[in-house]
């Protein structure tokens, strides 16, 4: 069990890094280009352009730590706002439940609790592949939306019941429609090739740098490129809710049980 | 136990839904060492390029 469980894992981690290491080869590329470049052109040797150099990565790196820092603080607030979407979304939904629970109409009342644990159903189920358009998530809607008509027409449900409930109802519709629009908003291709440009052009600076001993190059070099390259993955990684490591959570309808609440 | 009181359908559905769990921890397992070995991928080619190149 545990030897299929790691190599299902490995299996796993390699299919993706080989499914998404596209930019892995456009920083690879343009480092070889810029090689190429550097290789016709004479190197900074002498103490004066080395003292230059030295202000110019102290400076280009307060630049870099904006661009990036602004780049991966976007990502992770969207990160963390579409998860608090869901979280609204589903606490909406308990609310609407509560709610409808107090009707004096007990029929009516558990439609709406069967409609309410479709849709919840449905969410566990489709997770990433939950579309706004989706006709099986329009079904559920149209559901709910039905149970919320009938009780606001019926007699038999108290008067201040009805703007409650449809209330918990347009909060449930707007949480579900702000998720589609959060996933929506990724960060374009052009900003990310902009930033690896930064990238390169800052790292460049270290290539130049005149370092007597070959362990300290390797090791500035080395912790610098891994840093970049490690926080520029974790950003992509960030602003892809449908897969990776930091994607959407659906917690709270995993743990949201109808006959519970 | 838990399984007492639940038509066949739940049963399934629940079933179903353990499986995605599980299949999305261990993806989400998967996902992490990722960004490191894109990382670690890169920085191997930098310092290959440069003490290659002896820039």
């Amino acid at each position: 069990m545990t030897a299929a469980f790691l190599w299902e894992l490995l299996r796993r981690i390699f299919v993706k890094f080989f499914k998404t290491s596209f930019d892995v080869v456009i920083f690879i590329g343009l480092v070889a280009i810029t090689i190429w470049f550097n290789l016709r052109f004479e190197k900074p040797a002498s103490s004066e352009d080395q003292v230059l150099l030295q202000n110019f990565i102290e400076w280009y790196a307060i630049f870099y730590a904006f661009a990036l820092g602004l780049i991966v603080g976007h990502a992770w607030n969207k990160h963390n706002t579409i998860n608090c979407t869901i979280d609204h979304e589903a606490d909406a939904l308990a609310l609407l439940l509560q709610t409808g629970r107090m009707a004096h109409n007990k029929i009516l009342s558990t439609n709406l609790c069967d409609a309410v644990e479709s849709y919840v159903r449905y969410v566990r189920k489709a997770r990433y592949k939950d579309r706004r358009t989706k006709e099986e998530a329009q079904e559920e809607m149209n559901k709910i939306h039905g149970c919320i008509e009938q009780m606001i027409n019926s007699s038999e449900v108290q008067e201040s019941l009805k703007p409650e409930l449809i209330q918990q109802y347009n909060k449930f519709h707007d949480a579900r429609s702000d998720r589609f629009d959060l996933i929506k908003q990724e960060i374009k291709f052009p900003i990310w090739m902009n930033l690896i440009v930064f990238s390169l052009v800052w790292l460049w600076g270290f290539f130049w740098l005149k370092i007597e001993s070959k362990q300290l190059s390797n090791y500035i070099l080395g912790i610098t490129t891994f840093s970049i390259a490690y926080l520029f993955s974790l950003a992509r990684d960030l602003d892809n809710p449908k897969s990776g490591f930091w994607r959407m959570n659906f917690e709270p309808f995993d743990s949201f049980d109808v006959k519970a609440v | 136990m838990k399984s007492i009181g639940k038509t066949e359908s739940q049963r399934s559905f629940e079933t179903e839904i353990r499986r995605v769990q599980l299949d999305e921890r261990l993806d989400r397992i998967a996902s992490f060492f990722v960004p490191f070995m894109k990382a670690g991928l890169i920085t191997a080619a930098i310092l290959y390029i440069f003490n290659q190149f002896a820039l």
